[in-house]
């Protein structure tokens, strides 16, 4: 594990674990994972299909429960926390970024971002957020008119318009060309470097790991690596 | 929230089929009650309003002759309001088939006393040397007679010319019933109204009266009343007063209505609780297709609360879009129906309002389950942390099916069986679904052939005649075979009828007591052979279920028109009779009742059909006869009044349920389509074209209708059965037949909606590209 240093922490993850049952088979997802993130990081969790990392994803964003162990992020316990305080979590401080956009069909770029700034306590301008991932022209169209790097881009787009402490992206160009996940990859930096958000990048494809200020390894349910990047590779330079 | 509203408004032009369907279902179970229960009521307040203008007598009583000097003290008796007499005279009239009529008296003033007459045309007769008359309106239907028309009638031995001033009706007349018949016949029965200056003048009997009708004040005890009434005209020979609810018109009446009460809330309640089921199962499936777009709601910090307020109103504006559709449809249906009353009611007035009462509960009915189903779909995904809901759902698990171990099926057939065991409820759930179609089908189809068996049992099996004819008073026996040596008469049979009040118990009724010949062939009582012999006594079957008559029970009997005494007979079986009520003897008991001598008032005639015009002047020419008939007219008449309502609530039922077997079907389909367009895309990646992919889908569908198709006939017959053998009312106790040519339609209608909604699902399928139904989430 990463010592720890004067940065501030924000999750502290500790002995985490999680199984599920398919039909009659027990499937381990995390067995005791150990984990701190700190503020205005980016880290990549780097790992192969089916090693855990959208589980461990799930619990810190509040979108699952731990079987056992504990998480904290900053002083509330995620693993207590009533359903209702996890929807106000992840309502204030967190934003999801899925790996297949998952934007309302009926709604347009612009209505799925309002879906989000009307909830939240102290949103973006719905404009600002298409404007930050360069999408400020095609806010009226519908997620069926958009391809596939433009609905991701709203999918960024709407996790940021309100100011999220942390941004969790779940393979977020695992259905993208490389140019255009490059370009999704940009609007997730831009975002990161202007408003110091904390994002966490999960993905198999380790080529993203250069644009990290941490990598992160999972295999088999348990961290595995952890390395710290001094000189971080531009995003022109990262290729897949 | 303004956006999650605009979501709402989106997701319901996006489902702009299912809504459609869903709409429909509800637009259909809610109209069919709100429909029903208005006219219903409508009927019944048209009923209220009549009585009350016409002012209904409360208690009657009929007399051999009391003079009319015995008014002051029927209205001097404590709680008595309004006395009303009238001279009654019974006479023939010179019109084809020599009808009976019943001439009654009006007051002074025919616009004064109780039972008052409604004019449809003309005027209230005034004393003229040419008597004039207000005619029953059913009769004047019947004979097409107008204003200003010149009958001719036998009154007191003579023969009269008299003019016809109106055409009317009483609220004791609503129903024109002859002395015991067994329901309104206007061919051969009809009332007439008039002065009573000329009703006495024609009649010869002076100052009398022979019918009495009075109203009491309320808080009254109408026991004491009737005593009264009774011990006053026991010397002039009465068998005795009775209340409205036993007069003859309000108790057919009466009957009618409650009948159209259980029609208003039997169907209504099966249609509405199979739209109910069929709104619930489709909205759940719905839910259950929006899981990801829920899970995304949750991710994004929406609580539940919220989100199953999103849902409730998008269930809310689909159903009520139908609720709204179901109230004007309710009302224009029941708008029909109430003037389908009006032709077979004859009340002056049946004005339509759609009940609030109905309204109420068509919109609670078809909101409720709605509701119910949206809540409980969310609870299932609710169930689920929103990590389980933005997956995929897990696929079922498939087994080897136990057909694959006796057949050797295909790999396509295989997936077939496979898909449609992996997950049995909702196999089971479907088909059920699919069978409540059948249902419906059957039964609003069943009443055609309710009708056909009824007309061929009662007017084909059972009377055989062609003609039948009454006579103004028994005959020898031995008179009887001059008719049988007419040409053409191909068989010939007699009768001794006789007009009774039946006693049993406390209860009383009109009837006819008919003398059968041993061994009768024209006029059978059953189709059954199993049914008992003539040997004595034989009722109506509604006496042992009403009465609680049993064999061996002595019934009491009082001849109305002849003058012989009360006599007794001991029941010995009983008999179903589809139409009206009847009591039937050996023609020889009969006339040992009466102490006469074996003789006949009413002879039958089956008859060669080239001979029957002949046969039938012949008849009307006789000096004797009366009351002649043939049959062809009595169907006919029964097909104009009886036949025309129940066609027209068959056309309604059938057009409610084939709405209903459309909606149904076309949503199913439409919803199943959703769920399945990912795997029939990974189909066609694979190699197979379009309509093999499709066909898939389609064979389950079709698989499950056809698992639907016994489970619906059976529980169709079933069901329809209870429900119509539940409203046997005392006119018809029918018999529930299904013909094979309801089975015949429902299959066409539901293999017809079936090959419609399959070819629209077909073109909506094939419109989705490719790649875009691979990224479809299931």
């Amino acid at each position: 594990m990463i010592a720890g240093t004067n940065r501030t922490l924000v999750f502290k993850a500790r002995n985490l674990s999680k199984s599920y049952r398919l039909g009659q088979v027990t499937i381990p997802a995390l067995r005791g994972v150990d984990l701190d993130l700190y503020e205005h990081e980016l880290v990549v969790l780097l790992g192969p299909s089916g090693s855990g990392k959208t589980t461990l994803l799930n619990i810190l964003g509040g979108l699952d429960s731990a079987d056992s162990g504990e998480v904290f992020y900053r002083d509330h316990d995620l693993v207590r926390a009533s359903e209702s305080d996890l929807t106000r979590f992840r309502r204030e401080h967190v934003g999801f970024i899925f790996q297949f956009y998952n934007l309302i069909p009926s709604l347009t770029a612009l209505e799925n971002i309002r879906l989000v700034t009307e909830i939240s306590p102290s949103p973006m301008r719905p404009e600002t957020a298409l404007d930050l991932v360069g999408m400020d022209q095609l806010g009226d169209r519908f997620p069926s008119q958009l391809s596939g790097g433009e609905q991701q881009r709203v999918s960024i787009a709407r996790a940021i318009s309100k100011r999220p402490d942390i941004l969790l992206c779940d393979e977020p160009t695992g259905a993208l060309d490389c140019e255009t996940g490059r370009k999704v990859l940009e609007a997730i930096l831009k975002v990161h470097r202007e408003l110091g958000t904390l994002v966490v990048i999960i993905t198999h494809n380790a080529a993203i790991s250069g644009m990290a200020d941490r990598v992160i390894r999972i295999e088999n349910g348990r961290i595995g690596d952890v390395s710290s990047s001094i000189a971080k590779v531009p995003l022109s330079e990262i290729r897949w | 929230m303004r956006t999650l509203n605009l979501k709402v408004i989106r997701s319901l032009l996006g489902l702009k089929i299912q809504t459609t369907g869903i709409a429909l279902l509800v637009a259909c179970g809610s109209g069919l009650l709100i429909s029903a229960w208005s006219s219903y009521d409508s009927l019944r307040s048209a009923k209220d309003k009549t009585y009350r203008t016409l002012r209904f007598g409360e208690i009657f009583a009929e007399v051999k002759s009391a003079p009319m000097a015995l008014e002051p003290r029927l209205r001097n008796i404590s709680g008595v309001n309004e006395v009303d007499l009238r001279l009654v005279e019974d006479g023939l009239l010179h019109l084809p088939g020599v009808p009976s009529g019943r001439f009654l008296s009006l007051p002074p003033t025919g616009t004064a006393g109780l039972d008052r007459i409604h004019l449809s045309s003309g005027d209230l007769p005034v004393p003229n040397p040419v008597p004039e008359a207000v005619v029953h309106q059913g009769f004047a239907g019947a004979h097409g007679l107008r204003p200003g028309d010149l009958l001719e009638a036998n009154l007191g031995g003579k023969r009269w010319k008299f003019r016809i001033s109106g055409i009317g009706l009483s609220p004791d007349t609503v129903y024109a019933i002859g002395p015991g018949a067994p329901l309104p016949d206007d061919l051969r029965f009809g009332v007439f109204w008039m002065p009573r200056t000329d009703l006495e003048r024609m009649s010869g009997k002076g100052k009398t009266f022979r019918r009495l009708s009075v109203t009491v004040s309320e808080d009254t005890s109408i026991h004491r009343i009737r005593e009264e009434i009774d011990r006053l005209l026991a010397p002039y020979g009465t068998a005795g007063s009775y209340l409205r609810k036993d007069q003859i018109s309000d108790r057919l009446l009466e009957n009618e209505i409650v009948e159209q009460r259980t029609l208003a809330i039997l169907f209504p309640t099966v249609f509405l609780s199979i739209a109910a089921l069929q709104t619930q199962s489709a909205l759940a499936r719905l839910i259950g297709l929006e899981r990801l777009q829920i899970a995304t709601l949750r991710a994004l910090g929406y609580p539940h609360r919220e989100i199953q307020l999103h849902y409730l109103k998008l269930v809310l504006l689909m159903v009520s879009g139908g609720s709204a559709m179901g109230v004007v449809l309710g009302s224009g249906v029941g708008r029909l129906m109430a003037s389908s009353y009006r032709s077979f009611f004859r009340f002056p007035e049946v004005t339509f309002s759609t009940g609030r009462g109905a309204i109420a509960l068509g919109i609670a009915a078809s909101l409720l389950p709605a509701l119910f189903a949206a809540l409980s779909a969310l609870r299932a995904v609710r169930s689920m942390t929103p990590a389980e809901a933005l997956r995929p759902a897990p696929p079922p698990t498939f087994r080897i099916a136990g057909i694959e171990r006796i057949l050797t099926l295909s790999i396509r057939n295989r997936m077939i069986a496979r898909n449609l065991l992996a997950r049995p409820l909702r196999l089971i759930w479907n088909t059920l679904g699919m069978a409540c179609a059948w249902i419906l089908l059957i039964m609003s189809l069943s009443w055609t052939d309710i009708l056909s068996n009824l007309i061929d049992e009662r007017f084909r099996r059972l009377s055989r005649e062609t003609l039948s004819m009454n006579l103004n008073s028994p005959a020898r026996e031995s008179e009887s075979r001059a008719w049988s040596r007419l040409p053409g008469v191909l068989q010939w049979e007699t009768q001794r009828i006789l007009p009774v009040k039946m006693r049993f118990a406390h209860h009383s009724r009109d009837l006819i007591l008919t003398g059968v010949p041993s061994g009768a062939e024209l006029e059978r009582y059953s189709l059954s052979p199993s049914v008992v012999p003539l040997e004595g006594l034989l009722l109506s079957r509604h006496f042992k279920e009403a009465w609680g008559i049993r064999v061996g029970d002595p019934v009491e009997f009082d001849p109305l028109t002849e003058g012989s005494g009360r006599f007794t007979l001991s029941v010995s079986g009983f008999v179903q009779d589809s139409l009206g009520l009847s009591a039937r003897i050996p023609k020889h008991l009969l006339h040992g009742a009466l102490g006469e001598e074996s003789t006949f008032n009413r002879i039958l005639l089956r008859i060669d059909p080239a001979f029957e015009e002949g046969i039938l002047s012949k008849l009307q020419n006789s000096p004797s006869g009366s009351g002649i008939l043939s049959k062809r007219a009595t169907l006919a008449g029964f097909e104009r009044t009886l036949g025309t309502l129940i066609r027209i609530s068959t056309v309604i039922l059938v057009s409610f349920a084939w709405v209903m077997t459309f909606s149904l079907l076309i949503s199913s389909l439409r919803i199943s389509t959703s769920e399945r367009h990912r795997e029939i895309a990974t189909i066609r990646v694979l190699g197979l074209d379009f309509d093999q992919a499709f066909g898939l889908l389609l064979s389950e569908t079709g698989i499950q209708w056809i698992l639907a198709m016994p489970i619906g006939i059976l529980s169709g017959n079933l069901i329809t059965r209870a429900a119509l053998n539940s409203m046997h009312a005392e006119e018809y106790d029918f018999t529930v037949v299904i013909s094979r040519r309801t089975y015949g339609l429902a299959l066409l209608v539901i293999g017809g909606s079936f090959l419609i909604g399959a070819l629209r699902m077909r073109s909506i399928s094939k419109r989705v590209a490719l790649p875009d139904a691979l990224k479809m989430e299931e």
